[in-house]
């Protein structure tokens, strides 16, 4: 019964995670980012804690990722004002502006919520964001919003 | 028990909703901008790049103090009323009410006066102004 129950917990987390080659490799493979555009990086380093809790991401109203585990995605967008939100229980958000050739981080983390974990993102410096990406799941690339807010 | 459990925890809930308070801010348009593209050329980066010489902690009206970490790079980004508005480019700054806002610092006479979110273009003053140092970048 244990070797049954840890092997189920094991299948769930692996069902529950982002799925992909590392960041690392996939990168070589990702279109350069032109010069007119900067790109934006949301990602979630949590495994275990509100795994089953997977809210999308929108930029701007727009969805462009999943606060999925051990994964990030990738989206380029023109300068401009921007908002990301996701919401479970209540809406979070975080705002920032974006130049030509700037990266951004978001993370995103379940935290404690009344019934459901609440989403909350974060903006992170580019040095610990590229330490906490190291091992993650690239999950794909987010559509590049029509126009900045 | 029940229902009083869900009490409990909806009181709870309310208060954890209550405790994050709003970021007070004002109107602040830019007046100027000495913006620089990051794609700039290094040696005119470095005209309006400067170097902060020690740690600074300041408190916008929400309350969370944010640490200006010694070393840290800052270009001047612009002019408001209320002073230079310098962007940091090597952290990520933020002010933080229930939801988090993109700030840069804006410094008057020396100090810190406050911080200027460019997404809403407002100015959130921080409880006391606090002294600031910065060098150029490239000098002694």
């Amino acid at each position: 019964l244990k070797r049954a129950l840890t092997a189920l917990v094991l299948a769930s987390t692996l069902v529950g995670c982002a799925s992909g080659p590392k960041l690392a490799d996939a990168q070589a493979d990702l279109p350069k980012l032109a010069e007119s555009q900067g790109r934006i990086y949301f990602y979630r380093t949590q495994v275990l804690t509100g795994l089953v809790v997977q809210p999308s991401i929108y930029l701007n109203g727009q969805k462009v990722a999943d606060c999925a585990p051990q994964g990030v995605f990738i989206t380029d967008a023109p300068p401009g004002d921007y908002e990301a939100t996701t919401a479970t229980e209540v809406e979070h958000k975080v705002s920032f502006s974006l130049a030509a050739g700037e990266e951004k981080f978001v993370r995103c983390h379940i935290g404690i919520g009344l019934f459901v974990g609440h989403a909350i993102l974060d903006l992170v410096n580019a040095d610990k964001a590229h330490h906490e990406m190291r091992d993650l799941a690239f999950a794909g690339r987010g559509e590049v919003p029509v126009a900045a807010k | 028990m029940l229902s009083h459990l869900s009490s409990l925890l909806l009181a709870v809930g309310f208060v954890g909703l209550a405790a994050c308070s709003e970021v007070s801010t004002e109107p602040a348009p830019l007046l100027a901008t000495t913006q620089v593209s990051p794609l700039a050329s290094a040696t005119s980066a470095a005209e309006h790049t400067y170097i902060l010489e020690q740690t600074v902690r300041a408190r916008p009206s929400s309350g969370r103090a944010r640490a200006l970490k010694r070393g840290t790079t800052w270009t001047e980004f612009g002019t408001i009323t209320q002073g230079t508005v310098y962007r940091p480019l090597d952290m990520a700054l933020v002010v933080e009410g229930f939801d988090v806002s993109e700030a840069y610092i804006v410094v008057r006479d020396g100090n810190v006066v406050g911080f200027w979110l460019p997404v809403q273009k407002a100015f959130d003053a921080v409880e006391e102004p606090k002294p600031i140092v910065m060098k150029q970048r490239g000098e002694d």
